[in-house]
């Protein structure tokens, strides 16, 4: 067993959920991995949840395949381990478990409270939330670690191995939201093997069409995937996703408590989305067209400005700006169509 | 206004600001994200200050960490405002 071993990671393309920056950080600008990913995350959706922390109401936007990515992703093989796997595996020592696990090549992804991490004192408050463990240094006791909640960005950094083994501990099953979103009534953690070596995925083509129809069109992709859960009604699709996170951002700056998670997962979305359309050009499967690129670089252009709008309203207080952010929103999200329906024409047409 | 004189208020600014950073040793060529670490929010607290220390304004799409590669960059940035 070695002393010292980090996995190699490479900061993330998108970051706005730690699922996400977990699979861009193992999987990085790998070319058989940009084909499923330029297949696949383009659907966008949100809905109402209540915020696990502080109980507010949250608008949660994501990009499909949301955080099933980590589960359904070619190019990770991702071993949901129970707790009591991994007490019978390593005698109830959880520091063993990772230790062992990187060894052999694995991340370890799971939900920690980071509570203990965040403060020295005990206290009577958790703050569940996944952490990424890609290394480890049992000189220093420290692993390596990316996260948000250290940095106010997404970040790679050390922790302790006694603030980790305590905020694993202290995870009851009803804390481990990424289990309990797999409805498996437990609590573990996730190890991930990179696997990309061989191409199992070509650039779809077919997808992304379809998926680009039902993103323009608003339609609801979830139902496709019935299969694995049952569908509520309670989701938005596609560019009436703007129209929800406007009305958030309102709601925001009359009640003067900001979070710029949707406007930021807005913003990653029109990021990957120029670099699919790139893509697409690069290879060939529609024909390059410049003209087109720099008008959806003015889609992200807008969509950068209004998230920055918003934190720039959370620090000045001056409320007076929020129309800007409408006027920001209204020009992406007609830009936006009209870049997208030309792309849709293109790939329909072949 | 003089490039020192906007330099000297503005790492003022930086002290309120970001007081995690040493302005003693702040090198205002360096690279702001690689050494300094500095974030989209933090940048954005910093031009929230500038506004109000040299009553200037800056459009939304000023606020991109993407523009600045430095705190010169910054310099730069508020010289040609204030001297407009």
């Amino acid at each position: 067993m070695a002393d010292k071993k980090i996995l190699p990671v490479q900061y993330p393309k998108i970051t706005s959920w730690q699922w996400h920056a977990t699979l861009f950080s193992i999987l990085g600008d790998d070319e058989n991995f940009k084909k499923w990913v330029y297949s696949n995350y383009i659907q966008l959706r949100c809905y109402h949840i209540t915020e696990i922390f502080t109980g507010d109401d949250m608008l949660f936007a994501d990009i499909m395949p949301g955080s099933s990515s980590l589960k359904e992703c070619p190019y990770i093989i991702t071993s949901l381990m129970t707790k009591n796997q991994i007490d019978s595996y390593c005698n109830g020592d959880v520091l063993d478990f990772i230790i062992k696990t990187i060894d052999m090549g694995g991340y370890v992804y799971g939900v920690f409270d980071e509570a203990k991490i965040l403060c020295d004192v005990d206290l009577d408050y958790k703050f569940p939330h996944e952490l990424f463990i890609y290394g480890y240094d049992k000189e220093k006791k420290i692993f390596n670690v990316g996260d948000f909640t250290f940095n106010e960005k997404y970040a790679y950094t050390t922790v302790t191995f006694e603030e980790v083994e305590q905020g694993y501990n202290v995870i009851a099953p009803k804390d481990d939201h990424m289990f309990k979103d797999d409805y498996k009534g437990t609590r573990g953690l996730y190890v991930i093997w990179k696997n990309n070596e061989t191409p199992y995925y070509e650039l779809d083509e077919k997808l992304i069409a379809r998926t680009l129809h039902e993103y323009l069109e608003c339609l609801d992709t979830k139902d496709h995937f019935r299969m694995m859960r049952n569908r509520f009604d309670d989701t938005i699709f596609g560019v009436d996703v703007y129209d929800s996170v406007l009305k958030q951002v309102e709601k925001q700056v009359e009640s003067g408590d900001f979070d710029i998670r949707a406007t930021h997962i807005m913003y990653d979305h029109k990021v990957l989305m120029y670099d699919r359309i790139q893509y697409l050009m690069e290879k060939n499967v529609i024909p390059m067209n410049q003209a087109l690129l720099d008008e959806y670089a003015e889609v992200v252009d807008d969509v950068l400005a209004s998230r920055n709008l918003v934190i720039r309203i959370s620090i000045s207080g001056d409320t007076s700006a929020k129309d800007r952010f409408a006027g920001y929103f209204a020009d992406a999200k007609k830009k936006e169509i009209e870049v997208l329906s030309k792309v849709l024409a293109q790939l329909e047409e072949k | 206004m003089q490039r020192q004189e906007i330099k000297d208020k503005l790492m003022e600014v930086i002290d309120e600001d970001l007081p995690n950073l040493d302005t003693q040793q702040v090198d205002s060529a360096a690279d702001l994200v690689e050494e300094y670490d500095v974030n989209s929010i933090q940048l954005i607290q910093l031009i929230v200050g500038v506004e109000n220390a040299f009553d200037v304004s800056f459009d939304d799409r000023e606020l991109a960490l993407s523009k600045y590669h430095s705190f010169d960059d910054l310099i730069d940035k508020i010289e040609s405002k204030v001297n407009e």
